[in-house]
């Protein structure tokens, strides 16, 4: 279960504005498979996307203020998730909202862990570890990008998932600025 | 300790070699599929006699989680209503719920949380605005909120009116920063709506809860109408009533009930030993000082005026306007997130200006937010010299969430101007605009947006101008709401005083200002909770100063909590609180804010996002136009400016939409029903809807918007006094009949013209119909008609007419 929740993991005791919650969820959006572009409904939900939500209670009110910013959690996360993910399958949004109301925010979290899990990243994760055996791999269109490798210094190289990692050349370059670093403090 | 439970769609253990990709599946929406919210049904009955009305409000929650539930409601209960009792229903447990101080019955509901115990708390966000919220409902059971509200009904011509809000439509918020979100609602707190938090329910966007009401009326009645399709059945002199199909809370239930016998004593009172209510009538006889008036016409173009809303909005613009005379001057502003003005001030009252105001109301367009206070400012704004009346008429949906700011707004710059307002809409905002008109001078008048708009103005251009008295005021007896009054015609006056006596004179002023005196001869006992209404009466009266003297604020405050206390009224500040003995729900629960329907003929593009909504729920209603049936066709072919040679339309099936004027005072009363009630269903009477098309108004309509400035019919005598006679055969007259105005106006005219025949003519048979003669006989008006170069088909238009 830790596992399948990964990604999600950080953002548990998280306080986001409305800018990092728009943000965080357009970044997870593509990790459940909703991406910009397919179609307006599937499009990353904007200030006025969540005032929209807040409207028709399928996203609670703040956490609290922040003097005039309002501040957001980890349940106001997982409601955006669900409700992106939904609408993709294609459910009209008054369903959407009679199945989230009243929906405890462990189990948004059971069930999103789940679907991060189900749509490869989870498995892909083990694949690497070496654990999940090939031939029970998701079905075979989430078949996983293939991996890069990087070398970053002699004797030490990393393996990124695309799939996960939505600038795998800024996070090789961060990775080797850190090393050129440590090098240089003795 | 509690076992954590699984939520309701139970997810499966996840196996990653079988994980689902579909989130639906995992929390459990299956396609097409409904799940339900807690608020299964809202039951009403209500008890109507004369002046007052006792309602009890059921609200029945269903708990369909697998979690303990807290339900929380924000509805609308009848902004001059008081609620009295609260009880807590649960199976067969019933806990009668306690009035406290707000802050002192939130406690106690807290610690029924914490300890696990079923409560119920009722608190009162605004005059209209409540929460009902009910706590550890376990599982798979259900609950009962029952309460009891009292009221005063409203009285204006001869009709009591009960209006029951059943939702609060999405009302615009004012305000440029957000200050916080205390409340369970879906807006913030902002700086200029501090408490909107707590006011605005979820939109649901589809389904919705019935609504189960009956409404028991004591007679005997004249007639009877409702705003929804509803049926009756009669009990000797009782009347029952109830929506006849499927009703759901998605727009006010509003019945007009006009008695047998008008009372017409001066002043009626009511007592139950403690408490008065006296209902002042307008003085019999005393007409209103005519004073030139300068009328500011302020209407609201907002996205939520939308489709019917704004139809009616101009199209009672426009019936104000035509009601103008000679000597009034006017000025037209609509409003959105800007003011507009069609000119940039007060202007005469001429043909020109007429036609140019109509052409300008017919452009506007819906759009926008709902910014009242610029608009209101700008109408107040500008100097009426003395001996003339300035005069705002505000046509609006009332949607928005500032009411205090308003209410301030208007008191501190009306400067002497009267307010009336004029509310249209299903689920108008009755708080904010009765309350306006309370401290603006005026009346306030509420309309469906499919109602016989044109009516209802016809009844403001009756009060529009001066009232019939003024500083109305009991000798004795403490008042809830100590201000003396104006009184308008049509409109008594309810006067809610603390003690009783056997005769009590009220002191006011005519309208050349000399002192009148009105006595309350006797006083009826009643059995009704008089103190409740009074204490009602006098917090609303507080909550003004509340928003008058801010600096007086904590002592106003303490006013409130001891009134409301003492006579066990919730209000802002006090609230019921109902907690169970023992213990009923230990585990995890939810939360969950009972979303609510879009009103009836609200458009749902102006909310936002309507293509994430889904299909749109809310069908667009467009109004009828004005002149759909035969015989409106007919007149507006005959009156319409530059009819040219309009030749009479085909007649054939005449007979069939005859109809008579001397039937007029029984085309709407109500046919007598022998059936027991219980049989209603099989074969149900349905009631008189306010607004189904009358031919009948399709003519005086007609008649009415296209008269020219000036009084006459496109400046020709003919015409003119084919009008005029048109009218006095559909039961009008100079002083009685609703088109009081339009019958003047044409005399007026026809008056400068006595040197032709057909002026004399009309004017002698106008003469003797308001000396109590007879209608136009038949030949009378075929002379009259046949002279005129459209003789024949006014002729046979007239005798449709007739």
């Amino acid at each position: 279960m830790a596992a399948a929740a990964f990604p999600l993991d950080r953002y548990r005791d998280a306080e986001l504005t409305l800018e990092d919650l728009v943000a965080a969820a357009a970044r997870l959006l593509r990790r459940l498979d909703v991406r910009p572009g397919d179609g307006r409904i599937a499009q990353a939900p904007d200030a006025r996307g969540i005032r929209y939500y807040q409207t028709v209670g399928v996203l609670d009110r703040p956490l609290r203020y922040d003097g005039r910013r309002a501040i957001y959690g980890f349940r106001h996360l997982l409601q955006l998730l669900a409700v992106k993910r939904l609408q993709q399958e294609g459910h009209p949004l008054h369903l959407i909202q009679q199945s989230l109301a009243g929906r405890p925010t462990a189990a948004l979290e059971q069930a999103l862990g789940a679907m991060l899990a189900g749509l490869g990243q989870g498995p892909q994760r083990q694949q690497t570890q070496g654990h999940a055996p090939q031939a029970e791999a998701p079905e075979a269109e989430v078949a996983p990008a293939p991996l890069i490798a990087a070398r970053l210094a002699p004797g030490v190289t990393i393996t990124i998932d695309p799939a996960l990692v939505s600038d795998p050349d800024a996070l090789i370059a961060r990775a080797t600025a850190i090393l050129t670093r440590s090098d240089k403090e003795p | 300790m509690f076992e954590s439970i699984d939520p309701i769609a139970p997810t499966v253990a996840i196996d990653t070699a079988t994980a689902p990709r579909d989130l639906g599946g995992l929390l459990g929406l299956v396609a097409g599929r409904e799940a339900a919210f807690p608020l299964r049904e809202l039951r009403v009955r209500a008890d109507l006699a004369g002046n007052c009305c006792r309602t009890i409000v059921e609200q029945v929650f269903d708990n369909p989680y697998i979690e303990g539930l807290e339900a929380v409601h924000i509805f609308p209960l009848p902004p001059d209503g008081a609620v009295t009792e609260l009880e807590l229903r649960a199976g067969d447990v019933i806990v009668r719920g306690e009035c406290r101080e707000r802050e002192a019955a939130e406690q106690a509901f807290d610690e029924a949380r914490r300890q696990g115990r079923r409560a119920a708390l009722l608190t009162a966000e605004r005059a209209d605005v409540h929460t009902v919220r009910v706590t550890n409902i376990p599982p798979g059971t259900s609950v009962r909120v029952r309460l009891v509200i009292v009221e005063r009904l409203e009285e204006a011509d001869g009709a009591f009116l009960w209006r029951f809000p059943t939702v609060i439509a999405p009302r615009y918020l004012p305000g440029s920063e957000e200050i916080g979100h205390a409340g369970a609602g879906v807006l913030p707190d902002t700086d200029r709506v501090p408490d909107a938090s707590r006011l605005q329910p979820p939109l649901r966007l589809a389904g919705g809860v019935t609504l189960d009401l009956e409404a028991e009326i004591a007679g005997p009645l004249a007639s009877l109408e409702s705003s929804l399709h509803a049926v009756r059945a009669t009990f000797g002199d009782t009347v029952r009533v109830a929506p006849s199909g499927r009703a759901t809370l998605n727009r006010d239930f509003v019945l007009r009930v006009v008695p047998a016998a008008s009372d017409t004593t001066m002043v009626r009172g009511y007592t139950d030993g403690a408490f008065t209510l006296a209902i002042v009538n307008p003085p019999a006889g005393v007409e209103a000082a005519r004073v030139p008036r300068d009328v500011v016409l302020v209407v609201d173009i907002s996205g939520s005026m939308e489709g019917a809303k704004l139809d009616a909005a101009k199209q009672a613009v426009r019936a104000v306007l035509h009601g103008l005379d000679r000597s009034d001057r006017f000025r037209l502003i609509a409003f959105e997130s800007s003011v507009h003005a069609h000119t940039p001030g007060l202007v005469d009252f001429s043909q020109r200006s007429l036609e140019k105001a109509d052409r300008w109301v017919a452009a506007l367009r819906s759009m926008g937010g709902t910014e009242m206070a610029p608009a209101l400012t700008e109408a107040f704004s500008g100097d009426t010299p003395p001996g003339r009346l300035r005069t705002v008429v505000f046509i609006t949906d009332g949607q928005a969430w500032n009411e205090p700011e308003l209410t301030a707004l208007v008191v501190r710059e009306r400067r002497g101007a009267l307010l009336f307002t004029v509310g249209i809409d299903t689920a108008v905002n009755e708080s904010l605009l009765s309350r306006l008109a309370r401290v603006g001078g005026g009346t306030c008048e509420l309309v469906q947006p499919q109602g016989d708009i044109e009516e209802a103005i016809v009844r403001l251009e009756a009060r529009i101008g001066s009232p019939v008295a003024t500083a109305l005021q009991p000798r004795t007896l403490e008042r809830a709401r100590p201000e003396p009054q104006p009184v308008f015609s049509g409109r008594p006056v309810p006067v809610l005083l603390r003690g009783a006596a056997e005769s009590i004179i009220f002191d006011a002023r005519d309208p050349a200002g000399r002192p009148i005196e009105l006595t309350m001869g006797e006083c009826r006992r009643v059995a009704f909770p008089l103190g409740a209404l009074w204490a009602r009466e006098r917090v609303a009266w507080l909550e003004d100063r509340l928003v008058i003297e801010s600096e007086r604020k904590s002592e106003l405050r303490a006013e409130i909590v001891a009134v409301a206390l003492e006579h066990k009224i919730a209000s802002r500040f006090t609230a019921f609180v109902a907690v169970e003995e023992r213990v009923s729900h230990t585990g995890e629960r939810v939360t969950v804010v009972q979303p609510v329907e879009l009103p009836q003929m609200w458009s749902e593009s102006f909310l936002g996002l309507p293509d994430m909504a889904g299909p749109p729920m809310a069908s667009r209603v467009a109004a009828a136009p004005p002149s759909s049936g035969r015989l409106g066709r007919v007149m507006h072919a005959l009156f319409a400016p530059d009819s040219g040679d309009v030749r009479g339309p085909s007649f054939e099936d005449a007979e069939e939409s005859s109809f008579q004027a001397d039937s007029i005072a029984e085309s709407s009363a109500p046919e007598p029903l022998e059936a027991a009630y219980e049989d209603y269903a099989a074969e149900p009477p349905v009631l008189p809807q306010r607004g189904s098309s009358d031919p009948r108004r399709e003519i005086e309509t007609m008649l009415a918007t296209t008269q020219d400035a000036n009084g006459s019919f496109g400046g020709r005598v003919d015409r003119t006094a084919a009008a005029l006679v048109a009218l006095l055969c559909l039961g009008h007259t100079r002083r009685k009949g609703t088109r009081r105005r339009v019958v003047e106006k044409a005399a007026r005219w026809l008056s400068q013209h006595r040197t032709e025949a057909l002026a004399q003519l009309a004017l002698a048979l106008l003469d003797r119909v308001e000396a109590g003669g007879e209608l136009p006989r038949r030949d009378e008006a075929e002379l009259l008609l046949g002279a005129g170069a459209q003789g024949e088909a006014l002729n046979r238009g007239l005798q449709m007419a007739r």
